[in-house]
Formats: C-alpha cells, structure tokens, sequence
C-alpha cells in the first residue's frame, strides 16, 4: 500500500524503574486553597465567564475539572458527584488531564504550556511542581505521568514518574539526536496504554515521522512512517492515514509484534481506500478504540476490527464528492 | 424553529466532530424556516456508538442555547466535554450536569 516504515531497537539510557515502595513524594503538600477575594464557592468559579470545562478519561470519565485561568493565579475545581478538591496556582492553566488511580485516588496535572509550568496533583495535594515543561501527559490510569523539557543544546529530554510516589520511572534526555532546531514534535499515551510516543516530525521534504515509544519493555523502540498520520491505540496497533492522490486517503491497521522475528513484526490487519477530503482530514477513535472516525467531505465511521463503513453522516451536500 | 422533519442528511455544515463517552457528536450549524434574515442555530446531533448503524438517526439533539454557560462561552467548544454539561438530559451523565456542578 505504499506506506514506507522502519523499527529497530533503540538503546535506552535509563535505569530500571526504582521501587519505592510506599514512599511519599517528598514534593507533596497540601494544594494551596482559593484565595478569599475570588469567592471560594463553587457557583463564583462556574459562573465566571472565563470558565473552561475539562473531563477525565479511562476511570476518571465521570470526572471533571473546571478551571479559571489567569496569568498570576488559576483556580480549579475537581469534581465527581460532588467536589473533589479545589484550589489555585500561581500560573495560568492551559491544559489538564484527570485520571483515577486503581485504589480510587484522583489524579489531575494541570499545565501552563505558555508559562511551561506544570503542576500534578492526588487528591488535593501537590505531588509535583515543575518548570520549563513543553509537553506533559498523564497516563489513562493516572498511575505515571511525563514531562518534555527542551534541553541547553536544543534537544528534548523526556522524564516519567510514578503519581503516588514521584519515583522516577525513567528519564530520557540527549538521545534524540535528530531533534535539530525547526523539528516540531508532540507527546503523549497511547490510548490504551500506558506506552509513551514521542513523536518527531522532520521538516525537511521527508515527510518522515519517527515515533519513538517508550514502556513497550525496557528498550525504546522506533517506528518511522512516512507521509502518514498515525494514530496509536497501543504499542501493538496502530492506525494510519495515507493521501494516495487528492480526495483519496488510504486507511490502514497496522499489528506490531515486538517480539516477532525481523521480517514478521508487522502484519497489514486491513485496507481500505476511501473519498475523504482534498487536503486535510480529521480523525479520532472512540475511547474503547472500537470505532475510527474520519472527517472530511464526509464523517465516515469504521469499525476498527475489519475496516468497514459502519456509518456515514453527510456533512455538506454541495461539497461531498459525486 | 427547526424543521420538524429534519434528518441527520438535511441541509446544515458540520462544524466539528468527536466521539466520547460512548457517543459520537457532530455540531453543525442548521439554517432556521420562517425567519427574514437567514439566521441559524448550532445544534450537535448525539448518536450512541453501541448501537450505530449506516442509516442511524441521532439519539439527542441538543441545541447550544441549552449547554451549560460555562461550555458556550469556550471559544474553542471542546466536544469531548459537552456530555458532561447538559441542561436536562440523562443518559448516565446526569448527576454531572451543570445544575449539580453548581450544588457541588
């Protein structure tokens, strides 16, 4: 189907996760409560016109957070069926992500991307504090979180730690040599594990992405596609979207078996080719990865287990393809 | 008023689209009947993932009107959160809507 890749083992430089045992973070206090002068009820903070909306995912999908944000101080509020924990920080929030643990614990990092400050809290109290932070993520299970810092030689070092205890899991830095300057990249989970991808575009003429994953077992492993968009449920699937020519996408799901043979790593699970849009499309898949939805001319839902249209919504009559 | 016969096919741009919790959310802007000036509304049609089928129409309407202040006032309107935040519907999210936020 003419999609190009690669993987091969990549050396790690990190040390073997470190048990702690029940050790806490010896960062973790009690997160700071809203100041008096804002109104520490909740209808002044859902009121406020400023007011964004947030929800967990995985365990913490009945959860949600709402955040007023500032430059000098954000106030949030994390809730279930009733307040979970509020507080303030002193940068503005952009971004958070809630997750709940297996004992039930709440666990909430909330990032200022353009003050690249981070904060990660468990049930109200501060486990982490951290500055220069240009990515951040935290797992489905709320279990570890990540952090991207960019390092004093323009490279990208990558540190995950354990949410209850702070223990580092793993720290990553200097290694991705072909970081250059002018290379975007983004972080995250996947969406069903708790396997780290870190993703490098190259803006050369390329068009190569390498998907650098971590967690998949002590190795880093690399996956290199190119002139595709991926979108990974687990270290083992993987979806990809591939213009063949303009209106025309080739959708494909990819089985990665790390500790196959070289030559059997990856099975082709399904093609198909399918009329989505001119240029750009958007996709997404359900948090159970069950269904892959592609919005272009059309929204086209397919079943992620055998590739086929299992619904389509016309979007806009004049612009659907004939 | 919106058209009564109105199906998921009739006329109206689709804006934005996502799945969460369960459902897949299309919001589009749908032109109103009976009015002078062209005006339209936004609407997100709801359709639950379990039970999809091609010909499938939309478990919930919901208009914008009826979403919770503090998601219309979001600029960039994050679809994954809308569930979360309904006036008046109760399909397992009940006890997040906005009405309880605010008893929290």
């Amino acid at each position: 189907m003419g999609i190009g890749f690669a993987w091969w083992l990549w050396p790690a430089r990190s040390e073997p996760p470190v048990d702690v045992g029940d050790a806490a973070s010896p960062q973790a206090r009690p997160v700071v409560p809203i100041a008096a002068e804002h109104g520490q009820d909740v209808a002044s903070l859902v009121n406020d016109p400023r007011c964004r909306l947030h929800r967990g995912v995985g365990g913490a999908r009945d959860v949600g957070a709402a955040v007023v944000a500032d430059a000098a101080v954000s106030r949030f509020l994390v809730f279930g069926s009733g307040t979970a924990f509020a507080g303030q920080l002193p940068f503005r929030i952009d971004r958070v992500q809630i997750g709940r643990l297996g004992d039930g614990a709440l666990a909430a990092a909330f990032g200022g991307v353009g003050d690249e400050r981070l904060a990660v809290l468990l049930n109200g109290r501060t486990m982490a504090e951290e500055r220069g932070v240009v990515d951040f993520g935290l797992s489905r299970d709320g279990a570890e979180w990540f952090l991207v810092r960019r390092l004093s030689n323009g490279e990208f070092g990558i540190e995950q730690r354990d949410t209850a205890t702070g223990a580092e899991r793993a720290t990553k830095g200097g290694w991705l040599r072909d970081t250059a300057e002018g290379l975007s990249h983004t972080a995250a989970y996947s969406l069903r594990t708790n396997v780290l991808i870190f993703t490098a575009r190259h803006p050369d003429d390329s068009f190569e992405n390498s998907h650098y994953l971590l967690g998949v077992d002590a190795k880093v492993r690399l996956v290199r596609l190119v002139r595709v968009e991926a979108i990974f449920e687990s270290e083992a699937h993987i979806y990809v979207l591939q213009k063949v020519n303009p209106g025309t996408h080739d959708i494909s799901k990819l089985e990665f078996r790390w500790s196959a043979p070289k030559g059997e790593k990856q099975v082709e699970v399904w093609s198909r080719e399918e009329r989505l849009a001119p240029a750009t499309v958007e996709y997404f898949l359900s948090e159970d990865a069950a269904w892959l939805g592609l919005f272009g001319w059309n929204l086209t839902v397919l079943d992620t287990r055998t590739g086929t249209p299992t619904f389509l919504f016309a979007v806009r009559a004049d612009k659907a393809p004939s | 008023m919106l058209d009564p016969e109105a199906t998921v096919a009739d006329v109206g741009q689709a804006t934005s689209a996502g799945m969460a919790q369960g459902f897949l959310l299309v919001r589009r802007t749908v032109p109103l009947r009976e009015t002078p000036d062209n005006a339209s509304k936004d609407v997100v049609d709801m359709f639950r993932l379990d039970s999809l089928q091609m010909e499938s129409q939309p478990d919930f309407r919901v208009e914008a009107a009826d979403l919770a202040r503090c998601v219309v006032n979001d600029p960039g309107f994050p679809l994954p959160s809308i569930q979360l935040h309904l006036d008046g519907f109760t399909f397992g999210v009940d006890e997040y809507d906005f009405a309880l936020i605010k008893e929290a």
